[in-house]
């Protein structure tokens, strides 16, 4: 077996010496540089899914604002007569551009008025909708928001609103179908600041997708239950605020946060109106770990420099440090050989 | 004695030559500053923003005149989204007797070529396109819009939802606009009765026809009464036969007119088209004209109905999602977006049809030119 020479042992030593410390900062770096950009892509998350809960919540509230006004017109102590109130009604349906159907009833279910983007409602058009789930909320929580749901590609969601008599007394409804296309538009642009490949979606505690800014997973009710962290919310609704990274079922690699939406609206009964949606924003992994791959690979091509240097340096400090030894070696073997 | 001792001494270092270790060192150098390169262009490239989609493609496009709106607003669209490589393929189809042959005979051609997908701008084309596309087991996309059938009922779909097949796109539906369109007529003028429409011989069969039954369906409801001018003369002399009938209608005979759409004749040699004919009757008579939106242009006071530009983007956003590897089949059909009124105030003035303020204030576009 070949010896290994002293000028070939040193060499490696003098290059271990100079690569090792390297390496070992190296990774403790880079390992810690990823778990902050994992923080930081967690809480940009969070901020994105909150970002989207408000704005959402803030238009259902608006659109229930609306709702308030109409049932000011309708009020049994004040309305001037349906002649007028009738006109204005339409002129609040065609300026609102997420209206497509509102009514108005008294405080027996019964529609005194109705107005549709696209039916002519006619005074024997109008009926009772006492026994609906709309009227029974808003008769005992005074307000209704309702799911979201499709009709012949058309998404919406339903509000109702109370209106009540100057005792305070429950007097009716106003109740309206929104048009859910606003979601995907609101979606869309929360989606733009998660940068390209990123999107923000809103899911129910079962996992089917309520909003999104793909229009088409709203009308294909996609059910996104078996993403890892999806299927957690539908275990356990109430665990919060959790993230994880995973394969989404476009077969990305992204790094998913949940983020708890409660839309809480105060009703005539004090108690609070929840729905329990859930925010989520999807971050690509290569979006999220670029400036650690960046840094990796930059590091590692310093690395080769040092080792290159390193190398040179040590072969020829080994050369000095062995050349006597060498000589000596030398000597010896010329004397042995006399 | 003379002992002559010889030390040997040692044998002094080997010394390298100065050239070799020059060269060593120079290539050390160059090593070093290409591998700095090297990282200096990976480290930027990072930043670099990916170049657009360049990867050609070819689509078809099928439309009547009416749905160049649609056509546009696909295009738009498409540029929109950073394709800046499509070779659109447009064919117009005229409404004539033989158009259906018409859109098949274009919609082989165009899968002959080996289109990318189909952009099919009306229910007749589009019908047309997955009959033929499956005729020839051909799985071509077609993103299409509808405008006056159901595409389910059509059989262009086989679910909103799940759309099945190789078509996907976006339905509007000028029928369910019918009822408040009536209703704007008698919003205008509280008093009239008689509705007028240019019915059976001067609609092109299968494309007013339901249309037209929504118009009889409705009226009553607002107690109006629908005066209908027929003919029974084969299309060459439909024209003509349209004319005879006009201009026999005297003031008082009906107090609005409806235009009903998918009708036969269009302008020719400095003749107007029906829709612009019906307008001038219209304004003879100095009664109110509606038209749907694509053919407001023509003719017509106001209109309601929705914009086929924007359902054309959204015919666009659909092809894009083909071209980027979903399924025709997985997106599910859209419908178009809502609903306005567009009043032409300048017709207006001249002919003295008097909007109500109900009307101007819920106005989305408003014609002054």
């Amino acid at each position: 077996m070949k010896k290994i020479t002293l000028h070939t042992k040193l060499a490696a030593l003098l290059i271990g010496i100079a690569l090792i410390p390297l390496a070992v900062t190296t990774y403790v770096i880079h390992a810690k540089f990823k778990r902050t950009l994992e923080a930081q892509a967690i809480a940009f998350g969070h901020q994105l899914g909150a970002t989207a809960a408000a704005q959402i919540t803030s238009f259902v509230r608006s659109e229930l604002d609306v709702l308030d006004y109409v049932g000011l017109l309708y009020h049994p102590q004040i309305s001037s007569g349906t002649g007028i109130t009738g006109a204005v009604l339409e002129s609040v349906l065609f300026k609102s551009q997420n209206f497509v159907d509102i009514s108005v009833t008294d405080k027996n279910g019964r529609q005194l008025t109705r107005k549709n983007r696209l039916l002519t409602v006619m005074p024997q058009d109008l009926r009772s909708i006492t026994d609906s789930v709309p009227f029974l909320a808003v008769r005992q929580q005074g307000i209704y928001l309702g799911p979201a749901y499709n009709r012949e590609g058309k998404p919406f969601f339903d509000l109702g609103r109370k209106i009540v008599d100057l005792d305070g007394d429950f007097a009716g409804g106003v109740f309206a179908q929104v048009d859910a296309k606003v979601m995907p538009l609101l979606l869309g642009e929360v989606s733009k600041i998660a940068g390209p490949g990123g999107r923000v979606y809103i899911v129910n505690d079962k996992g089917l997708i309520v909003a999104h800014p793909d229009l088409s997973y709203m009308l294909a009710e996609r059910d996104l239950s078996n993403l890892p962290l999806i299927r957690n919310i539908a275990r356990n609704s109430s665990e919060a605020m959790t993230a994880e990274i995973y394969i989404n079922e476009m077969g990305h690699e992204v790094l998913g946060s949940v983020h708890p939406m409660t839309i809480e609206l105060f009703g005539d009964s004090r108690e609070l109106t929840r729905i329990n949606w859930f925010v989520v924003t999807e971050q690509p992994v290569e979006t999220v770990f670029r400036e650690a791959e960046r840094v990796k690979w930059s590091v590692l091509l310093i690395a080769l420099i040092v080792a290159i240097v390193a190398g040179a340096t040590a072969y020829f400090l080994a050369e000095r440090l062995t050349a006597e030894d060498n000589a000596l070696r030398g000597e010896n073997a010329h004397i042995a050989s006399d | 004695m003379n002992n002559e001792t010889s030390v040997s001494q040692p044998a002094a270092a080997p010394e390298a030559a100065p050239v070799s270790h020059m060269k060593l060192i120079w290539s050390l150098a160059a090593a070093v500053i290409l591998l700095g390169l090297a990282g200096a262009l990976y480290y930027f490239k990072g930043g670099m923003v990916p170049a657009a989609d360049t990867d050609p493609k070819t689509v078809g496009i099928i439309y009547f005149r009416q749905q160049l709106r649609a056509v546009e607003g696909f295009k738009a669209q498409l540029g929109e989204l950073g394709y800046s490589n499509i070779t659109f393929k447009d064919v117009e189809i005229t409404l004539n007797p033989n158009f259906m042959d018409d859109i098949k005979r274009e919609t082989e051609k165009m899968l002959d070529e080996k289109v990318d997908l189909i952009f099919a701008s009306f229910e007749h084309h589009a019908k047309t396109a997955v009959d033929v596309t499956k005729a020839r087991n051909d799985s071509t996309p077609i993103v299409f819009m509808t405008r006056f059938h159901d595409p389910v009922e059509y059989g262009i779909v086989s679910s909103y939802k799940f759309p099945g097949g190789n078509a996907t796109g976006v339905a509007t539906d000028l029928i369910e606009i019918v009822g408040k369109t009536l209703s704007f007529l008698k919003e205008i003028d509280p008093s009239i009765q008689k509705i007028g429409v240019f019915g059976e011989g001067f609609m092109i069969p299968g494309v007013g026809v339901r249309f037209y039954e929504e118009v009889k369906k409705q009226a009553p409801k607002l107690g109006l009464a629908i005066v209908e001018y027929k003919t029974s003369v084969p299309p060459p002399q439909v024209e003509a036969a349209w004319r005879e009938t006009a201009a026999k209608i005297k003031e008082g005979d009906i107090d609005a007119l409806f235009h009903i759409a998918g009708h036969f004749f269009e302008a020719h040699d400095g003749m107007p088209g029906q829709e612009t004919a019906e307008y001038e009757l219209a304004k003879r008579l100095k009664i109110p004209h509606t038209a749907p939106l694509e053919d407001l242009p023509g003719g017509g006071h106001f209109s309601y109905s929705n914009d086929d530009f924007f359902a054309g983007k959204q015919a666009g956003v659909m092809a894009h999602k083909i071209f980027t590897g979903t399924k025709p089949a997985d997106i599910p059909v859209e419908f178009g977006a809502q609903n306005d009124l567009t009043l032409h105030l300048k017709r207006a003035r001249e002919d003295g049809i008097v909007f109500p303020n109900s009307m101007l204030f819920i106005a989305k576009t408003k014609i002054e030119e």
